[in-house]
C-alpha cells in the first residue's frame, strides 16, 4: 500500500466538488476547492494516563479525501487517537500533522475539523437550524452566506421541514443527521466521526452508512471514522486501521484485511473463519504440520514455528471424496446446518474436535447433511497463514 | 460440572425495577390495586390541610375581618410609608442575596463538577455545613465576626482598610442570609451542571468556538434550569428570614418578617399582621409564577422550586 500519493491523489475528489458548491458567487468555488480533503500524518503518537498506556506509538498516513476507519474493540485506543487529532486530549508524545503542518500548538477551535460525536452532542437548547448554523456563526460569516450553507447542509442530510425543532423532538436517526450536517456545514477538510451510528438500530444504521458513503463521495473531505463494528468498517472505508491494545496491528483495504490478515487478532476480528493450528518447519514453508496431517500452504507467507491457517467460510468446499489435485483438504463431519436463504452455513467437526465453518452458495452445494462425513477442501492460495499466539 | 453461580437466577430478573419505560408502569403483582392507591395520599393531604391551609386561611381571613370586615388593613399597608419601606427593603435584600449567592455559587458549583471525587467531597461538605449546625450558633458566630471589635474589623483595620460598622446594618443581615442560603443555590446549580454532557462543550469548540465562548454559548444556557431553581429558592427563603435580621440587623432597618412579628406578637394587631403576611405570600406566589413562566420559555422545561434537583 503506497502511502505517498500526495496532493495529486485528491484530484478526482476536487473535480467532483462543485456539484455541492453553491451555483452563484464565483469566488466561493476556489475557497471550497481549497477546503477539499487534507492529508493527516500520525507519527509515534502516544497517550499515557498515569502508568496505563491508552495509545502506544501510532504511525499512520491518511491520504487527502480518504475514508479511513479505526476499527478495534472498546478500550483499544481508537477513540483516544481521534480525540488527540481533534485536540481534546494532548498527546504524551508524538506528532499529528495536517497537510504537513504540526498541530500541537493549535487548540480545537482552530483545527478546522468537523466532528460527529458518539451520542451526537447536539446543543439541546438550540433548534436544528441554529445547531447547524453554530459553526458558521463562530466564523463570522455574513448572514446570507450562512443561510445558504445551512440550507445546503439541511438538504444534504434530508432534514427539510425540521429546521425549527429542538434535538429532543427528533428521532435518533434524525439527530444523527443534524450532527452530521453541523459537522460538514463549513466544509472542513477533515471530518472525525466517533461511533456515529452506535446508538441506532440495524436497519437505520445500514441506510445511514449508505448516506455517509454518498456524502463522502460528494464533499471530498478526509473522513476519519471510529467503530467497533467490523461490518460497518468493511462496507464504508477506503482503508481500515485495526487497533488492538493501543497499537495499530494492520492497515489495509477491506479486502486485504479480510483475505490477508497478518495476525490471528485481525483474522478473528474481521469475519468468521476456520482455524487450523500447527507448526511450520523453518526449512519447509509449504507445509503445516497439524498432528498426523500435513496441510499444504501457498508458501508465500513468512511465518515459521507455531502457525494458524485461516480459511474464510466461502473458500471451503465440502466433498464426499478427498481433495482434488492442487487443493488442500481435511476430513470433516457435518455437525450443524443453517439455511440462510442465499446460502447455507454448515458447522463441521475437524480432526482433533475443533469446529469449522463452511458457507455453500447455490453453485457450490455439496449435498452433505448433518451427520455425513467427507472432506473440506480449499485452494491454499486463498488461505492466510498467521503466527499462533 | 456447573459451579454454583453467585448471580441470581435469570427468572426474577424480569421483575427487577426497570427505569422509566413501557414495562415499569403497573408490572408489580404484589402491590395494592390501582383503585386503592389514592389512599396513600390521605396522611399528606391531612397534614397540609391542618398545618398549612388552615393557618394560612386564618391569617388571610383575619387580614380582612379584624378589627372589622373590609380592606382597611391593606389600605393601611399601601399608605403607610414605614410599611412600604419595610416591604421594599425586604425585596431588595432578597434580590441582593439571590444575586450574591448566584455570583459566588456558580463558580463554586462549576468547580464541584470538574473536580475529582476527593475535592468534590470536601466542597460538598463545606457547602452542607450550615445545614448541620444550629441556626442560633451560626447567627451568633456572625455576631462575633461582624461586631465593631470583631474578627472582620480587626482584619480590615490591620490591612489598613479602615473599620466599618457592620453589626446592626442591612449589610450585616445580607452577609448572614447569603451564608445560610448558599446550599440552596449551590446544590441546584451543581445538579444542573452535573447533567450537562461535557462533549456538548467540546462540540462547541470543534465547531470553532474558543473555550470561553463555548462555555458562554453552550454550558451557561444549559445550566439555566439550575440558575432559575437556585435563585427562586434563595429569593423566596430570604423573604421569610426572621432570626438573622433580628440578631444581625437593627429595628430601624427592619425586614418584613420582623415587622410582622411586631404587629402580631407585640401589638396583637392580627389584621395588619395578616395584611403583611398576605403581601409576603403574594410576592412569593407572583415570583414563583413569573420565574416558572420565564424558565419555561428559556429552557423549554419548568424549573419549579425543585428545578433540576432530584428530590
Amino acid at each position: 500500500m503506497s502511502a505517498d500519493l500526495g496532493r495529486g491523489g485528491s484530484a478526482p475528489l476536487e473535480a467532483a466538488h462543485p456539484a455541492t458548491a453553491p451555483r452563484e458567487a464565483g469566488g466561493l468555488d476556489a475557497a471550497d476547492l481549497k477546503r477539499s480533503g487534507a492529508a493527516i500524518e500520525l507519527r509515534g503518537l502516544t497517550k499515557a494516563y498515569g502508568t496505563s498506556q491508552a495509545v502506544r506509538g501510532v504511525d499512520l498516513t491518511i491520504e487527502p479525501g480518504e475514508f479511513m476507519t479505526f476499527l478495534g474493540p472498546s478500550g483499544s485506543g481508537k477513540t483516544t487517537t481521534l480525540n488527540m487529532i481533534a485536540g481534546f486530549v494532548p498527546p504524551t508524545s508524538g506528532e499529528i500533522l495536517v497537510d504537513g503542518r504540526p498541530l500541537a500548538a493549535t487548540p480545537p477551535h482552530r483545527r478546522e475539523m468537523g466532528m460527529v460525536f458518539q451520542g451526537y452532542a447536539l446543543f439541546p437548547h438550540l433548534s436544528v437550524w441554529d445547531n447547524i448554523e453554530f459553526p458558521l456563526r463562530q466564523r463570522k460569516m455574513p448572514k446570507a452566506r450562512r443561510r445558504e450553507l445551512v440550507r445546503a447542509a439541511v438538504r444534504t442530510v434530508q432534514l427539510e421541514g425540521f429546521e425549527r425543532r429542538r434535538p429532543a423532538q427528533l428521532s435518533g436517526g434524525q439527530q444523527q443527521r443534524v450532527a452530521f450536517a453541523r459537522a460538514i456545514v463549513y466544509r472542513p477538510p477533515v471530518l472525525l466521526m466517533d461511533e456515529p451510528l452506535g446508538a441506532l438500530d440495524k436497519k437505520l444504521r445500514e441506510a445511514l452508512q449508505e448516506e455517509i458513503r454518498e456524502i463522502h463521495r460528494k464533499v471530498g473531505t478526509t473522513f476519519l471514522y471510529v467503530t467497533h463494528d467490523q461490518e460497518e468498517a468493511l462496507s464504508l472505508s477506503d482503508r481500515i486501521a485495526v487497533y488492538d491494545d493501543g497499537r495499530i496491528v494492520q492497515v489495509g483495504t477491506a479486502e486485504e484485511l479480510y483475505e490477508r490478515p497478518r495476525s490471528l487478532f485481525v483474522a478473528q476480528f474481521l469475519g468468521e473463519s476456520t482455524l487450523l493450528r500447527g507448526v511450520v518447519h523453518p526449512d519447509d514453508p509449504r507445509r503445516l504440520h497439524a498432528g498426523a496431517h500435513g496441510i499444504p500452504l501457498s508458501g508465500s507467507h513468512g511465518v515459521r514455528g507455531d502457525a494458524v491457517v485461516v480459511i474464510r467460510p466461502e473458500q471451503l468446499r465440502l466433498t464426499a471424496g478427498g481433495p482434488a489435485p492442487g487443493r488442500a483438504g481435511v476430513p470433516v463431519t457435518v455437525r450443524d446446518e443453517t439455511y440462510l436463504g442465499h446460502s447455507r452455513k454448515l458447522t463441521v467437526e475437524l480432526p482433533g474436535g475443533h469446529t469449522g465453518l463452511v458457507r455453500e452458495g447455490p453453485g457450490t452445494a455439496s449435498g452433505l447433511r448433518v451427520g455425513d462425513s467427507g472432506y473440506a477442501t480449499w485452494d491454499p492460495a486463498a488461505a492466510a497463514v498467521v503466527p499462533d499466539l | 460440572m456447573t459451579a454454583i453461580s453467585p448471580r441470581p437466577a435469570p427468572g426474577p430478573a424480569a421483575d427487577r425495577p426497570a427505569g422509566p419505560g413501557p414495562r415499569s408502569g403497573d408490572a408489580g403483582g404484589g402491590r395494592a390495586p390501582r383503585s386503592r392507591r389514592p389512599l396513600l395520599l390521605v396522611p399528606t393531604v391531612l397534614l397540609v390541610l391542618a398545618g398549612f391551609v388552615y393557618p394560612v386561611g386564618t391569617i388571610v381571613v383575619r387580614s380582612v375581618t379584624q378589627p372589622e370586615f373590609g380592606p382597611q388593613n391593606f389600605s393601611w399597608l399601601l399608605h403607610d410609608a414605614t410599611s412600604l419601606q419595610v416591604l421594599g427593603r425586604t425585596l431588595v435584600v432578597a434580590a441582593l442575596a439571590t444575586l450574591i449567592t448566584l455570583v459566588l455559587g456558580y463558580p463554586y458549583a462549576y468547580l464541584m463538577t470538574v473536580s475529582g471525587p476527593a475535592l468534590r467531597g470536601l466542597l460538598m461538605l463545606a457547602v452542607l455545613m450550615p445545614f448541620w449546625t444550629s441556626l442560633m450558633v451560626r447567627v451568633f458566630a456572625w455576631v462575633i465576626i461582624l461586631q465593631d471589635h470583631g474578627v472582620l474589623n480587626t482584619v480590615l483595620g490591620a490591612l489598613g482598610l479602615g473599620e466599618t460598622h457592620l453589626l446592626g446594618t442591612t449589610t450585616g443581615v445580607l452577609i448572614g442570609i447569603c451564608q445560610l442560603l448558599m446550599p440552596f443555590m449551590v446544590l441546584p446549580l451543581f445538579n444542573a451542571m452535573r447533567s450537562i454532557d461535557r462533549r456538548v462543550v467540546q462540540a462547541g469548540m470543534i465547531c470553532g468556538a474558543p473555550p470561553w465562548k463555548a462555555f458562554w454559548r453552550v454550558f451557561v444556557p444549559l445550566s439555566l434550569p439550575g440558575v432559575f431553581a437556585g435563585s427562586l429558592m434563595v429569593f423566596i427563603l430570604s423573604l421569610g428570614f426572621y432570626v438573622t435580621p433580628a440578631v444581625l440587623g437593627s429595628p430601624r432597618q427592619e425586614l418584613l418578617p420582623n415587622a410582622l412579628y411586631t404587629q402580631i406578637s407585640e401589638l396583637l394587631n392580627w389584621g395588619r399582621g395578616g395584611a403583611l403576611a398576605v403581601a409576603l405570600l403574594l410576592t412569593a406566589g407572583v415570583l414563583l409564577a413569573v420565574t416558572t413562566w420565564v424558565s419555561k420559555r428559556v429552557t423549554g422545561k419548568a424549573a419549579g422550586v425543585t428545578g433540576g434537583l432530584e428530590l
